[in-house]
């Protein structure tokens, strides 16, 4: 732990002086011997808080880059970064200044009332800020600062939007692969790498969206450190995307995120070079994701190279989780899919076989039916054969016309008169077979036949007669 | 001759087991019966298949939880 001396520091009045000054003196006992001195005086931490106070408060004009601009409440905040980037720190000073109703009304007052403070976004500005020591709840103390005056604002760069249209104009010259058109999205996106900055936000806020898919064994990360700023930026770029078009040549790797922070427009001109943009197309990093920035950063090449272009680092990293959430949406509807599909197969079988049962049923049951009827006419006619042997053996011994008569059957129809009908036998049976003779034309030539009359039964022989031999 | 030594039989990788499933499903819908009775015989397979699934959303679900 560093000791920190603090100029112009004039030590608290010792516990012996304090226990003078009340008067009781003799009746304090330290609990411990007086320490040795120290060259080094420590002091209480509420001291050292009053003495920041007082250093911190203060008014300063800075010039500053507006980072971010959020409405919070009935102001805005202002996330202020470097201006410029000659120090090509990996963790550039933020600073977030609040610009509260009042200052913002004074802001329109005097630059119209159509003034936003989201326009600040990426421009170099001069501002008064107040400044100070906040204690904030459960956090501890923090710097404070308030936007009293909004001195400069500087012109928006049209050097970045030069350098990428440049940048991209020799890409399509060397007829390189890049842009949307050449995304193809991972069916199963087990590895990935990320090109971020080793101690820099944007890493902070991937590995928060992907730390439980990789700590889950579903997703492997190769991390991938390169500076986004400073003179050796676009060299530690274009080092870092060889390095994953390495590993991806070598493990295959389903998608690359490069990602940083939001910063000053200068801060992305590496991301404009033609060596960057050239090492990220598709044929040497296939899928990249790029997220730099937040939504209000200007466009550059790496934003028209990659496959997608995702608004800020946790975008990016959300669009690969999504990926691999979508890995079980497809899992668990192929398994839903094969049961339904295994289901409708089985009720189809189901209802082919019921159908086949039934109709070899009706089949059974029609063949029965039919036999049943069969032997029931067979049946039927023995019954009736039985029945007039029966009846001609109890009729052939007694009646007065007992003896066997001729008759000549005459095929023609014609009626035969009432007296005639009167006369008729009362049934007409065919011997040999017992079949009731109900109509002429069933008569045959030379059937024997039995006359039932009234008051007896006949034995008689049919004998064809011509039909003109009357 | 030494005879050579046997590879082991991995389980199918998550890909490989929803393009099979989709696939046994996509065939099931075309040829009907005669399918079904060929996904009958690979009812192994499938089971196998369905493990491999399983383990992806249990792994996703756990995550989640």
């Amino acid at each position: 732990m560093r000791h920190h001396q603090i100029r112009g520091w004039r030590a608290a009045p010792s516990c012996q002086a304090v226990t003078r000054a009340s008067g009781v003196q003799g009746t304090v006992t330290p609990p411990h011997p007086p320490p040795a001195p120290d060259p080094v005086r420590a002091i209480e931490l509420r001291d050292l808080l009053g003495w920041l106070r007082q250093r911190l408060t203060g008014e300063h004009t800075v010039r500053a880059c507006v980072l971010l601009a959020e409405p919070v409440g009935n102001g805005d905040v202002l996330l202020l970064g470097e201006a410029d980037h000659a120090s090509g720190s990996n963790d550039p000073p933020r600073l977030k200044a609040r610009l509260d109703a009042a200052g913002l009304d004074a802001l329109r007052a005097e630059r119209g009332d159509g003034f936003d403070p989201a326009t600040l976004v990426n421009r170099t500005v001069v501002l008064v800020l107040r400044t100070g020591l906040r204690r904030r709840f459960g956090r501890g103390a923090g710097v404070q600062a308030k936007v009293i005056a909004l001195l400069s604002i500087g012109e928006s760069p049209v050097e970045a939007v030069l350098d990428r249209e440049t940048t991209l104009r020799r890409l399509r010259a060397e007829r390189l692969p890049f842009g949307p058109g050449t995304w193809v999205e991972p069916e199963d996106p087990q590895r990935i790498a990320i090109v971020v900055s080793e101690f820099g936000d944007a890493r902070r806020d991937i590995e928060h969206q992907l730390q439980d898919l990789e700590a889950a064994g579903l997703l492997r990360i190769d991390r991938v450190w390169a500076q986004f700023e400073g003179p050796s930026a676009e060299r530690s770029l274009t080092d870092a995307l060889v390095r994953v078009a390495a590993l991806h040549a070598e493990h295959g790797l389903a998608a690359t995120i490069l990602a940083r922070g939001g910063g000053p427009v200068g801060g992305f001109a590496p991301l404009n070079a033609h060596a960057v943009a050239q090492a990220a197309t598709a044929e040497k990093v296939p899928g990249l994701i790029v997220g730099l920035g937040h939504a209000c950063t200007s466009r550059t090449a790496l934003d028209e190279v990659a496959a997608r272009c995702e608004p800020t680092p946790t975008a990016a990293a959300a669009l690969v989780r999504d990926l691999v959430q979508r890995t079980g949406i497809r899992a668990s509807g192929a398994l839903v899919a094969y049961e339904a599909a295994v289901q409708d197969e089985i009720e189809a079988a189901g209802r082919i076989a019921l159908a086949r049962a039934v109709k070899a049923f009706d089949e059974a049951l029609h063949s029965l039916i039919a036999e049943a009827e069969q032997q029931l006419r067979s049946l039927d006619r023995e019954m009736e054969q039985s029945l007039l042997a029966i009846a001609a053996c109890a009729a052939e011994p007694r009646g007065p016309a007992a003896a066997s008569t001729v008759l000549n059957v005459d095929p023609s129809p014609g009626s035969m008169g009432d007296a005639f009908s009167a006369e008729a036998p009362t049934l007409v049976i065919a011997a040999d077979t017992g079949r009731v003779i109900a109509a002429a034309n069933e008569a045959r030539a030379s059937d024997r036949i039995l006359l039932q009359f009234r008051d007896g039964m006949v034995s008689a022989r049919i004998e064809p007669r011509p039909h003109n031999q009357h | 001759m030494t005879p050579l030594p046997e590879k082991p039989v991995l389980p199918p990788t998550y890909l490989e087991a929803v393009r099979r499933i989709e696939t046994l499903t996509s065939e099931i819908r075309r040829d009907g019966l005669s399918a079904f009775e060929r996904t009958e015989a690979a009812y192994a397979e499938v089971q196998e298949l369905r493990a491999v699934l399983n383990a992806r959303l249990l792994a996703l679900r756990h995550r989640a939880g």
